[in-house]
């Protein structure tokens, strides 16, 4: 009984904690994001700036990354991705068109 | 005397771009650049142009600084004030985030205590101060209604380039769905979003979000870390696009954005607090200060009233729910994930204008090479949701390789161009329309034929249940963290626990041809089991299902789960367990919720006798928070039948 209970609550508590990390994180699984690499590092703690080009220089995928960065502002969404709008909307034309970074490393 | 930490370990970066101020290193500074500047009069037209900048920096830098003299009541009122608790993340007087970098009273910290050493250290370094800690100098500056130098951002390069590349012109809060089949993402996930057009003329989109970090693999020390000393965590920003990809895309669960209401000093002064918040290791509680808590700490920055609905434990729908109770939502738009989505059109489309759409599939399939005369249909009569169907049907086609990628695009070619558009869902689901997610409740059962009934007080941490009014979440689900049941039998006029939840979970997603979907239970905890008289025990039990579950209707679903578990009645004894189940889910008119449910199980107690479980529970909901259930549970083995009848009234908060 005590081995289930402290497996049941440590399950819970990996759990939760996935929740605020990211899991496809190249060190943490998805399943409650527990890391298989001890020195591995979940949560990129760097701030990253949308349009910046210096961040190229932090990223294992400099070129493509910085390129794509700059070019996400605008680059068209296709309609599948449009937001869809509440009754009470009308700010869809608000939403920035920002579309998937397709040459961003998997954070 | 109280003690201050007027040198706090600033950030790198921060620290870095910072230049010497003031003082005696301030006009040693002068003094050389008036010898430089005298110099290059000797050299050039261009070099004297490059001194001209420099000096004229330099002037920004050493431009006067207001005083900020705070004494008497003065002092106690803007300390006291919310806004300065908010800016320190003091709750109910104490610290939330105890890093040095952040609270230079870190070491005896009070409200007053931190108003002061803030003070001391812009008396003597004003730029120092206002660089690591623009928000607090803003918001006392406006509290003393003293104006701060235009260009007090020129000595904070870092600052400045986050304020250039992070606009604030229009905030979100935005709502990540619930992951039915992960533990804790059936809470969902809450952060804040910032949108404008940066200083290079881009429009860009940015998540403010806090993260934990997790340790090396060590439950004792996750779970000791986690809810006694803290987990690091941190207060990112990062494109908003990484997020919607990780979330839609490769999660696929819905974001909700809920555009927020906010004046641009309220906005100016919330960008600047985050920027106190980088790089500061702020230790991440799961039960008192997560995700939920601090973004509605940061949401308090624009209406205080949030907080009012700060409780024991603050979930992601409990910010969303702060926010439109306290009017700062201006508007909601929904960025759906693909099942979802499909799902929700196949509601939604009415059923020949779908088999018209699935032809034009099929037909560009058989076509092989592709099928110029395929047309889009005339009588369409929603083109937007029929848009989204056909476009989403053909992907899956492409998906399977059935459809070429030319054969695709040249499918999604015949939509007209006046379809794309934004869409609207009838019966949209909001998480700011669930139930609240504590509960107590008052129950009983009572077996037939028998004399007293049992009672029953129940409590659950955080959660809700599958017979509870779920008609907000995306489908039919169970959550229970840290539920706990006292029984008092009027019989034996005893009172013992009933029942004693870690966690429990069911998430019923319907199958869809797309879209397959696999549904799944979990159970940790304590509860009675079913003996060989059919009569109830306790024990510890560990369990788990697999199935499908098919929605055949928008209040109908029905689901088939197979699985089995372990049972612990004594602590030298154990038990596995196989079961099956089967049942249908009808939400019905007037707030009325009906579930059927066949069980059968091989034996969770000692004599290991397979016995059936026939359940029927009626709930209603007749407000929001509040519930009343029915149930009658048929248990039959190869011996006898005993039937209970149970009645539960619930109460959320």
């Amino acid at each position: 009984m005590r081995y289930i209970v402290l497996c049941s609550f440590c399950l819970l508590v990996l759990g939760c904690s996935s929740q605020h990390t990211q899991p496809s994180s190249p060190s943490a699984t998805p399943t409650f994001g527990v890391s298989a690499d001890p020195d591995a590092k979940p949560v990129d703690k760097q701030w990253q700036y949308q349009d910046s080009v210096e961040r190229a220089a932090h990223t294992t995928s400099e070129a493509s990354t910085a390129q794509d960065l700059n070019t996400a502002a605008t680059t068209y969404l296709p309609p599948p991705h449009l937001p869809i709008k509440s009754p009470a909307s009308d700010v869809a034309a608000a939403e920035p068109k920002v579309a998937f970074v397709a040459g961003e490393k998997d954070l | 005397m109280m003690k201050l930490n007027v040198k706090p370990r600033l950030n790198r970066s921060t620290t870095s771009s910072i230049p010497p101020v003031a003082g005696k290193a301030g006009a040693i500074g002068w003094s050389f650049l008036t010898l430089s500047l005298g110099m290059s009069l000797l050299l050039s037209p261009t070099a004297y142009a490059e001194h001209a900048d420099r000096l004229s920096t330099i002037q920004h830098i050493e431009q006067p600084w207001p005083r900020l003299q705070l004494q008497g009541e003065q002092l106690t009122s803007i300390a006291h004030h919310p806004t300065w608790a908010l800016l320190l993340h003091s709750w109910q007087g104490d610290a939330q985030i105890h890093a040095p970098e952040f609270l230079l009273s870190a070491a005896d910290f009070s409200l007053e205590r931190e108003l002061q050493a803030t003070l001391a250290l812009f008396s003597q370094q004003p730029a120092t101060a206002f660089c690591r800690f623009p928000a607090r100098i803003t918001f006392i500056a406006q509290q003393l209604e003293i104006t701060l130098p235009s260009e007090r951002f020129q000595p904070c390069a870092e600052l400045q380039r986050y304020r250039d590349y992070v606009p604030f012109t229009s905030m979100e809060l935005v709502f990540a769905s619930e992951v039915l089949d992960s533990t804790t993402s059936m809470l969902g996930h809450v952060f804040l979003k910032a949108s404008g057009v940066n200083h290079r003329g881009t429009a860009v989109a940015h998540s403010l979000a806090y993260f934990a970090e997790i340790p090396p693999y060590n439950p004792a020390r996750l779970m000791f870390a986690s809810t006694v000393t803290g987990l690091p965590g941190y207060y990112i920003v990062r494109p908003f696009a990484t997020d919607k990809r990780q979330y839609v895309q490769k999660e696929q669960r819905n974001l909700w954005q809920f555009a927020l209401k906010a004046t641009d000093a309220q906005k100016e002064l919330l960008q600047l607090h985050l920027w106190e918040l980088r790089n500061l290791d702020i230790a991440y509680y799961f039960q008192s200060f997560n995700c939920a808590t601090l973004t509605l700490e940061l949401l308090a920055l624009l209406d205080p009233a949030v907080l009012e609905t700060r409780r024991l434990f603050v979930s992601p729908h409990d910010v969303v729910k702060a926010a439109h109770q306290a009017e700062l939502v201006k508007t909601t738009d929904v960025l759906y994930a693909d099942p979802w989505l499909f799902a929700a059109l196949q509601q939604q489309l009415p059923s020949e204008q779908r088999q018209q759409l699935d032809a034009m599939v099929l037909q560009q399939v058989d076509s092989g090479a592709g099928d110029n005369a395929i047309t889009w249909p005339e009588d369409i009569v929603e083109p937007a949701l029929a848009a989204r169907y056909l476009t989403l049907a053909s992907a899956d086609a492409q998906r399977r390789g059935r459809l070429s990628a030319a054969q695709h695009a040249q499918l999604l070619s015949t939509i007209p161009p006046s379809a794309h558009r934004a869409i609207q869902l009838e019966d949209e689901k909001s998480p700011a329309k669930t139930p609240q997610d504590s509960m107590l409740g008052l129950g009983m059962q009572r077996i037939a034929d028998a004399g007293e009934p049992v009672w029953h007080l129940k409590f659950l941490g955080s959660g809700h249940y599958l017979y509870g009014d779920n008609r907000q979440y995306q489908t039919e689900s169970e959550l229970q963290i840290a539920g706990i049941a006292l029984g008092y039998d009027a019989l034996t006029q005893r009172t013992q626990l009933y029942e004693l939840t870690l966690y429990s979970m069911k998430s019923y997603v319907p199958h869809q041809s797309l879209y397959p979907q696999w549904s799944s239970e979990f159970y940790a905890g304590y509860q009675p089991i079913v003996q060989s008289d059919l009569r109830m025990d306790y024990a510890g039990e560990v369990s788990g299902a697999l199935g499908k579950s098919w929605r055949w209707h928008a209040d109908v679903m029905a689901f088939v789960m197979v699985g089995g578990g372990l049972s612990v009645p004594q602590w030298q004894q154990s038990y596995t367990f196989a079961l099956a189940k089967t049942g249908f889910i009808i939400n019905l008119p007037a707030n009325l919720k009906w579930i059927s449910q066949l069980e059968v199980n091989s034996g969770k107690s000692q004599s290991r006798q397979a016995y059936q479980e026939w359940r029927q529970q009626l709930s209603w909901f007749p407000v929001q928070d509040q519930a009343l259930t029915l149930g009658v549970v048929q248990l039959r083995n190869q011996d006898k039948h005993i039937d209970l009848y149970q009645a539960q009234w619930q109460y959320f908060f």
